[in-house]
């Protein structure tokens, strides 16, 4: 099954053609995600920005994977089984299990997510723009003057961002874009948030954009889906079969 | 011809559309003629505000947006890379504008995280300290989170301050439930329900108003937790101690802020020497001017020999039984219309007793008088408002009726070589209605003001001495006096105005009228046995004081983001008539008085803010403080005014304040110079026998006139949970008087430094200092050296507490010295271990207090020229136990 997911994946396959960029802005942002009260995710991102893309990414989870591998590597010399306690189960989950790369040129927002050892992007947003509503307030946040925008969606998203024309770059965490400045805070009532932390000193390095196989949101739901089935134990059929499933339940 | 009407229709969308859309196309590009793509181009207010703005497409080009065009716009281009540039909106050419940028090296600002649980932050005039950030393992109610708070201070009566100004306002979830009367929220609310203390500055708390009319003025808004806004907040105390259970203290306080009624209750009761009449006290109450010249506040004409009351907590020294209810009931009608009702009973009894040592330094001569004074004070209070509020941005109306019945009685023994009994009768009533509502009538604001006043006041001391034999009884011998007073007083003021904006500028004009009618009676009789005389002209007294003043005011407000200006000048027709014994015949006084005030308030940028202003005031004194005839005010203190004319007052105060805060580093500070002159045309001439004093007014000129200067700074540091405050005043008073006959001027001055640091360590061990030296003198300006009258004076206090586990125990240690004439050293200590138990909710405590079983103290000051010297009688060591609970 896993064989024909990949198949299935691999049909859509065409690799992105990437060059390498050069990097004039990377900052972090602290997140966090907030259940009933609950802080459910707090992880510590790291947005990229070059002339024509930007990259916004969990450093946790980098940091997480080389403790991982660390942990096996260890393991597979002593000969042992690998054991986590449960602080470091949760630990292992922690954090923004996707990475969004905006791209300028052609107006979206992909979300890339790792799947086994291979990334799969799908567009979430097929245009970067919103209709931010600039604000008269103005609040100071972490030693950067701030002004407030906002916006509202059809579905009841609401949106509120603090941003700094200090930095004149109209980016922000997660896809968040497209403001006068740099957004420095923001939040929504889902229970996202995100706030910057700091710059980093990569101004004028190279970085070169993730790869990914281009698939679609639904498609990589479900090849998911049959990735847990499989390391269960269960048969799996693809798309169709989830659905029927969740239906079952 | 709807043909030709949609043609027109859209000729005339053209036209407008045209003059509403300066959209702004061009190119940006570098200086090597490069298309600059993403530089970011933005319309900006003079504020700062951003109206539009866009981006720069790969090939340079960019295309704003349509806007509304105001006075002052600037178009900012900005990018990462290169260094931004500014054009006045004005001077832009017409058609593609091409703007050129200068590359740059990326400078990124610093980001200064403090904590991810920030404590304090800013939004516009809204500052939000957030609880748990501050809030330690020993803090119970709201009072103790307040006084962590940096830019925030208690003062000991619990009125709130702000950068050293009283707040306005004092809200719960945004209801102004308790009006002034906050003391009952900020000792009682359980901290564990308050998520947020917010301080909006500068707040204008009439909604119509706001933006038209600035305030100075903070208010304090407390935002609940999210799970406790809708339930019942309860909190209670039960504890009792002694000697065996002859000490109780005993708190039940309920809050509910959901729905449409809001209440809060509170029943407490105790002997510990905790006064429950600040409970109930009007926290704004000086700053109502009409409550003050209608007699609403109960004023004491007679009573005992007072004495300032020491530098040390009220549960050393202060023996009471209190008792106390009081509920606040709000109902929100339609929106922003809330119904509000509040009444409080209390019943109180103090005893203090105390030696006192008074030193007279007179002109010839210096005399001494020792009293041991035993005073015991018994009341009855009810107090009731009810209270229609209509605040919305279209208007405001607000009716507020008062009643309050005040039932005083005291019995008191002053000892100087023999017993002098005193008995005080003091009931009091007083009915007040204050009418205030404002419109909008076209671009204008009108505004109307009614207040009404009804008081009765009688008074009556007797005291069984025979003193001032020589003036009441021709030198000879008798057995008591009794002094009476009473007063009837209707006040009435009513006046109607209005409030034009225009730009920047507001006029306001107001027409009123003032009138008045007072009925002051006094009588003194003779006692001897059980007949009691009274006698005739001059120890008998009657003043029928009828006032009416027409009034005009006009202001103007010149208002900008930056700064405001304001003056308001006010003609006043003083024309009173009264009757008084003694008078040939009744007295007519007219005379037009002026009252004029001018302030600037100025903000430098987002960290300063200064003011100045100046006020110029003439009055004239009530009838009540002529009274014509002699008055016993208290069984030494005999006042003669005679047959002088009205005391005419006039004042001007000149102040300069400058304020700092740097939220992001949790820093506040303010200083502020007032310098106030005022002048009279009435002396009292002071002439003191040995024991008894008799005060006679003479008509001269009399001036007076206070520097006062003070400085504050407070900062709070998070990750140490630390608070430290320091503050430092001066105060030099210019004064003169007249004793035995003799025209002295005095200077006296007092100088004090404080300081105070509380932290939090890892919250298991909590330290807290406080100190303050004061250094005080007092001397007759062309007499130096004569006059000994200064000292210095220290009080410290250090408290500990140690948490392990569920338990904590707490020692405190207080220590006070002066080196006056009569030099004073002494240290209290008390102990105190709390176990916690269900977390936060109960609490069993155990307390030793005054460990050290101090049984008197000395407090040493000056009045005046007077040096005082008493030394207090105080709770002797003892135990108390009990529980406290939080719902």
């Amino acid at each position: 099954m896993r064989t024909l997911s990949l198949l299935l994946l691999t049909f859509l396959t065409c690799f992105d053609a990437h060059s390498q960029n050069k990097i004039f802005l990377s900052a972090r942002y602290s997140i966090r995600y907030t259940q009933n009260g609950k802080v459910v995710l707090a992880d510590e991102c790291r947005l990229l920005v070059t002339e024509t893309m930007s990259y916004f990414y969990s450093l946790n989870k980098i940091r997480y994977r080389a403790y991982l591998e660390k942990k096996l590597a260890a393991a597979a010399q002593n000969g042992g089984a690998v054991n986590f306690s449960a602080e470091e189960s949760s630990m292992l989950v922690n954090f923004l299990p996707f990475g969004i790369l905006k791209k300028y040129k052609q107006d979206q927002s992909v979300f890339i997510e790792e799947l086994e050892d291979q990334a799969y992007g799908y567009v979430k947003d097929t245009t970067l723009r919103r209709h931010w509503v600039l604000s008269s307030d103005t609040m100071t946040i972490n030693n950067l003057f701030c002004h407030k925008a906002s916006y509202k969606t059809k579905d009841s998203l609401e949106v509120t961002a603090w941003y700094t024309t200090a930095v004149a770059v109209g980016e922000g965490p997660f896809s968040y874009y497209g403001l006068p400045g740099l957004i420095v805070s923001v939040r929504n009532n889902r229970g996202w948030a995100s706030e910057l932390v700091g710059f980093d000193d990569a101004a004028t390095q190279k970085w070169a954009p993730p790869s990914y196989l281009p698939t679609t949101e639904s498609k990589l739901a479900a090849a998911k889906e049959n990735n847990r089935r499989m390391l269960l134990g269960g048969q799996t059929s693809g798309a169709k079969t989830t659905l029927e499933k969740k239906k079952d339940e | 011809m709807i043909r030709q009407g949609t043609i027109l229709l859209a000729s005339l969308l053209l036209v407008m559309a045209a003059a509403a859309q300066p959209a702004l196309t061009g190119l940006v590009r570098d200086t090597a003629h490069h298309a600059v793509a993403g530089a970011s181009i933005t319309v900006r207010t003079p504020g700062g505000d951003i109206i539009a703005y866009c981006y720069s497409e790969p090939d340079g080009s960019f295309e704003l947006p349509t806007f509304s065009v105001v006075p002052g716009l600037a178009l900012h281009v900005s990018h990462i890379n290169y260094e931004a540039r500014t054009y006045r909106w004005s001077e832009l050419p017409a058609g593609k504008f091409t703007v050129t940028l200068v590359a740059k090296n990326i400078s990124l600002p610093s980001v200064i995280v403090r904590s991810a649980d920030r404590g304090i932050r800013q939004s516009k005039d809204t500052i939000a300290y957030r609880a748990d950030s501050f809030l330690g393992r020993n803090d119970r109610v709201l009072k103790d989170l307040l006084e962590k708070l940096p830019g925030i201070t208690v003062s000991p009566n619990g009125q709130i301050l702000y950068q050293n100004r009283a707040i306005n306002k004092f809200y719960i979830e945004g209801s102004d439930i308790v009006d002034d009367r906050y003391n009952i929220v900020t000792n009682n609310l359980p901290v564990d329900a308050i998520d947020k203390v917010q301080v909006l500055e500068n707040h204008q708390p009439i909604r119509i108003l706001d933006s038209l009319v600035p305030s100075e003025r903070a208010a304090i808004n407390i935002q609940l937790k999210k799970d406790r806004r809708t339930k019942l907040i309860a909190r209670g105390v039960a504890s009792t101690g002694g000697p065996p259970f002859s000490l109780y203290n005993g708190q039940l306080s309920a809050f509910s802020f959901g729905g449409k009624m809001k209440f809060i209750s509170a029943l407490k009761a105790n002997n510990t020497g905790a006064p429950l009449s600040d409970e109930v006290a009007e926290l704004n109450k000086s700053f109502d001017a009409d409550a003050l010249l209608g007699n609403s506040t109960r004023q004491d004409f007679l009573g005992f020999v007072s004495v300032q009351p020491p530098a040390l907590r009220k549960e050393r020294y202060l023996r009471n039984a209190d008792i106390l209810q009081t509920d606040h009931f709000q109902v929100q009608m339609k929106k922003d219309r809330q119904l509000k009702l509040f009444t409080a009973f209390l019943r109180t009894r103090s005893t203090l007793t105390q030696q006192t040592r008074s030193v007279f330094y007179l002109p010839a001569d210096t005399l001494s008088l020792d009293e041991r004074l035993d005073n015991t004070r018994t009341g009855d209070t009810y107090l009731a408002g009810l209270s229609y509020v209509q605040n919305t941005r279209a208007g405001y109306a607000r009716d507020q009726l008062s009643v309050a019945v005040v039932n005083e009685a005291g019995n008191g023994i002053a000892s100087t070589g023999r017993d002098i009994t005193q008995s005080l009768t003091m009931p009091f009533r007083n009915v007040n209605n204050s009418l205030s509502m404002i419109r909008a009538a076209g671009k204008k604001l009108v505004n109307l003001y009614a207040y009404t006043s009804y008081t009765d006041e009688r008074q009556a001391l007797s005291v069984d001495s025979g003193l001032y034999k020589k003036i009441v009884n021709d030198d000879m011998p008798y057995a008591g006096i009794r002094q009476s007073f009473s007063l009837k007083s209707v006040f009435h003021n009513m006046a109607a105005g209005t409030f034009f904006p225009a730009g920047a500028f507001r006029l306001s004009t107001r027409v009123g009228l003032m009138a008045e009618h007072q009925e002051v009676r006094t009588d003194i009789s003779k006692v001897d046995g059980s007949a009691s005389v009274k006698l005739g002209y001059p120890f008998v007294n009657r003043s029928d004081w009828t006032r009416v003043s027409p009034y005009a005011e006009g202001g103007l407000l010149f208002q900008r983001p930056k700064y405001n200006f304001q003056t308001l000048t006010s003609i006043n027709a003083y024309l009173a008539t009264y009757d008084t014994m003694g008078a040939p015949s009744p007295v007519r006084f007219r005379k037009p008085l002026v009252q004029q005030s001018a302030s600037i308030q100025y903000k430098l940028g987002r960290r300063y803010s200064a003011s100045a202003g100046f006020s110029l005031v003439n009055s004239v004194s009530p009838v009540i403080d002529r009274r014509n005839g002699y008055f016993l005010e208290n069984y030494r203190t005999l006042v003669r005014t005679g047959n002088t004319p009205l005391q005419e007052n006039g004042s001007s105060s000149y102040t300069v304040s400058m304020a700092f805060k740097d939220v992001l580093r949790s820093l506040f500070a303010n200083a502020t110079v007032t310098y106030s002159r005022v002048r009279t045309n009435l002396l009292f001439n002071s002439i003191f026998d040995g024991l008894s004093q008799y005060r006679v007014a003479e008509v001269r000129a009399n001036r007076r006139g206070i520097v006062l200067a003070n400085a504050n700074l407070s900062k709070y540091i998070l990750s140490l949970k630390t608070s430290l405050s320091a503050s430092a005043s001066m105060r030099v008073e210019d004064y003169q008087t007249l004793q035995q006959g003799a025209a002295r001027t005095f200077r006296a001055t007092s100088a004090t430094l404080s300081a105070k640091a509380i932290t939090d360590i890892r919250s298991r061990v909590f330290l807290a200092y406080t100190g303050e030296a004061t250094q005080t003198a007092n001397r007759a300006r062309k007499e130096s050296g004569a006059n000994p009258a200064q000292f210095f004076g220290l009080s410290q206090q250090v408290k500990v507490d140690v948490s392990l586990a569920n338990a904590t125990l707490g020692f405190s240690i207080d220590h006070l010295y002066n080196n006056s004439p009569r030099k004073h050293s002494a240290a209290f200590a008390d102990v105190q271990a709390v176990y916690k138990v269900r977390g936060r909710r109960i609490d069993i405590t155990a307390s030793v207090l005054n460990v050290f079983n101090n049984r008197v103290f000395v407090s040493n000051y000056f009045s005046d020229n007077n040096f005082v010297s008493t030394q207090f009688v105080l709770r002797p060591f003892c135990v108390t136990g009990g529980v406290r609970f939080n719902l």
